[in-house]
């Protein structure tokens, strides 16, 4: 029987979220050869218990159980009817890795996109661009403008890149000078109290 | 007054540049307070501007990149950015728009889709002030009810729960979004953002009009935490959307700082404003501003039953929009004036009576 603990829920409180790694349709926990046991460890002597079974889905049967804690560290354990025991901290490194291999996937993905699909994905703002070429016309132009004018028809690459990097820079020295007159003036700039969804 | 235009060196054109700062700072009031970028707002102004249109959605995208970190830099003081939820957003969004955007262009093959495409928006747009209004009234009855049981109505309450329905989806894997304060199937906000980014490729947006709401109602951020997440995936894809428009030649930097000078002051206006505006007030004037978008395209859409009246709805439609950004612009620096004016006064109340009870 394989097991996987997808999360751990407030560990103080001995919450635990299961996932059970076995495909099956329908039927309540015991119909999968399993009998709970909680074992009561807190000093406040409470009991743990069990919230069941909490859905069914296509590949996996999900249950949720709940169990009070106390400072002795997790109470919860399980065992199949052959009388294996399994115990819920040996399962802690499987759940981080777990989830750092979603994080990785997420991580992947979005690389992916962003490198394979640079001309047409455009999260912010839509609209095709016409195919026309534009020229800008330095005549009139001295300075730095002239320089920049240059560098739009000689190379739009950099001209993007110098772009990309000057937006950030411009708005950092921007917002780092609005901050300045900001605090000046005495508002607390670093925490809000007002509470309301 | 020669000074007062400059010469943008890449259009080629001469702009009224004190009108530039303006537009940003109306933009980044609503920005910072919203969490959108508003390119909706900003494309009439510099219509109005005679910004060469060529350049207007690339120069947009790079200005509203530069006001959206000022604004996350703000929220992310205050707490109100879950980076967690908005990394995972934006790859929803990338892969959404992407899809959509598709989508569109297939359609466009089969035959116009100009008008249903708007009459979608319009659509979206009711339901989103419907939506939000809707969540006010049933708030409203909610704090009455209380009161008239002789109790107060928590703070924390809601008018729509749809989010609490949302969250006993329990596909996993699960994840706790911290600063958010929820616990939900990591499918949500990926499907939630997928599909918000595949209605912002159909409809050719940048998509925080839609984003705000669906953080709200959906995922159920509280409001603060929407608008500052919603500003973090603007950042990004923003700065994405830019270089991109910029490789194809289509962004005027020098239009872009100088709305930025605006923006930088309108963002901070904004955000700091969410310190003093309840969760419930930003949603009230968050709904008027898509009350004021649903006209403008009303407007936009008549001449295409009555060509001859082109120019007085184009017109018409700038008026509202413009209006709109004037007068939300207006309230929300008048607040943010009002609630700093008190934090200062009871700052040194306080000081004072420090000082008084040392002596």
């Amino acid at each position: 029987m394989a097991y996987k603990l997808l999360e751990t829920d407030c560990p103080g409180n001995g919450i635990y979220r299961w996932v059970m790694d076995r495909a099956g349709v329908g039927g309540a926990f015991q119909e999968y050869g399993l009998r709970e046991e909680i074992l009561n460890k807190g000093g406040d002597g409470s009991r743990g218990r069990s919230c069941g079974v909490e859905g069914l889905f296509p590949f996996r049967l999900r249950t949720f159980f709940r169990g009070f804690s106390g400072s002795s560290g997790p109470i919860v354990r399980f065992e199949d009817l052959s009388g294996a025991l399994v115990d819920l901290r040996d399962f802690k490194k499987g759940r981080e890795f777990g989830m750092t291999k979603l994080w990785a996937k997420i991580a992947g993905i979005a690389a992916t996109i962003f490198l394979f699909l640079p001309d047409v994905v455009l999260a912010a703002g839509g609209g095709e661009v016409a195919p026309i070429v534009i020229v800008a016309d330095t005549r009139n132009l001295s300075g730095i403008m002239w320089w920049w004018a240059e560098l739009y028809n000689e190379s739009h690459l950099y001209f993007a890149l110098l772009t990309i990097a000057l937006i950030p820079i411009i708005g950092v020295i921007f917002g780092v000078l609005a901050d300045i007159v900001m605090t000046h003036i005495g508002i607390d700039l670093k925490s809000r109290d007002l509470a309301e969804h | 007054m020669e000074w007062l235009y400059v010469l943008m060196p890449i259009a080629g054109v001469k702009i009224f540049w004190p009108g530039l700062i303006i537009l940003g700072i109306g933009v980044g009031i609503i920005g910072g307070f919203f969490g959108m970028g508003g390119a909706w707002m900003v494309t009439p102004g510099l219509n109005i501007l005679g910004f060469p249109m060529a350049f207007a959605i690339g120069t947009d995208i790079a200005h509203m990149a530069g006001k959206s970190l000022i604004s996350t830099m703000r929220h992310g003081k205050f707490g109100n950015v879950d980076y967690k939820l908005g990394m995972i957003m934006l790859v929803g969004t990338v892969v959404g728009f992407e899809v959509g955007a598709q989508m569109i262009m297939w359609l466009e093959r089969l035959g116009a889709v100009e008008k249903t495409v708007r009459i979608l928006y319009l659509i979206l747009l009711a339901f989103i002030a419907w939506m939000v209004f809707h969540d006010v009234a049933k708030r409203r009855q909610k704090q009455q009810e209380a009161l008239k049981a002789g109790r107060e109505v928590d703070k924390l309450a809601t008018g729509i729960e749809w989010h609490k329905t949302f969250h006993k989806i329990k596909i996993p894997p699960m994840i706790h979004l911290k600063v958010a304060g929820i616990y939900c199937s990591a499918w949500l906000p990926i499907i939630v953002s997928f599909l918000t980014g595949w209605l912002a490729g159909i409809l050719g947006i940048g998509g925080g009009l839609i984003r705000m709401p669906a953080l709200i109602y959906i995922i159920g951020c509280p409001t603060h935490v929407a608008v500052g997440t919603d500003l973090f995936e603007v950042m990004i894809s923003g700065l994405y959307g830019a270089g991109t428009y910029t490789y194809k030649g289509r962004t005027e930097l020098v239009a872009a700082v100088i709305m930025l000078v605006g923006a930088s002051i309108g963002a901070q206006i904004g955000t700091v404003a969410t310190k003093y505006i309840k969760g419930y007030g930003i949603r009230i004037a968050f709904g008027i501003a898509v009350i004021g978008c649903a006209v403008s395209i009303v407007l936009k859409m008549v001449p295409m039953y009555y060509p001859a009246y082109r120019t007085f709805f184009d017109g018409a439609s700038t008026v509202v929009v413009l209006g709109i950004v004037a007068a939300l612009s207006f309230y929300i620096t008048v607040k943010m004036v009002e609630g700093a004016k008190q934090e200062v006064a009871a700052k040194k109340a306080s000081m004072a009576k420090q000082t008084g009870s040392q002596v």
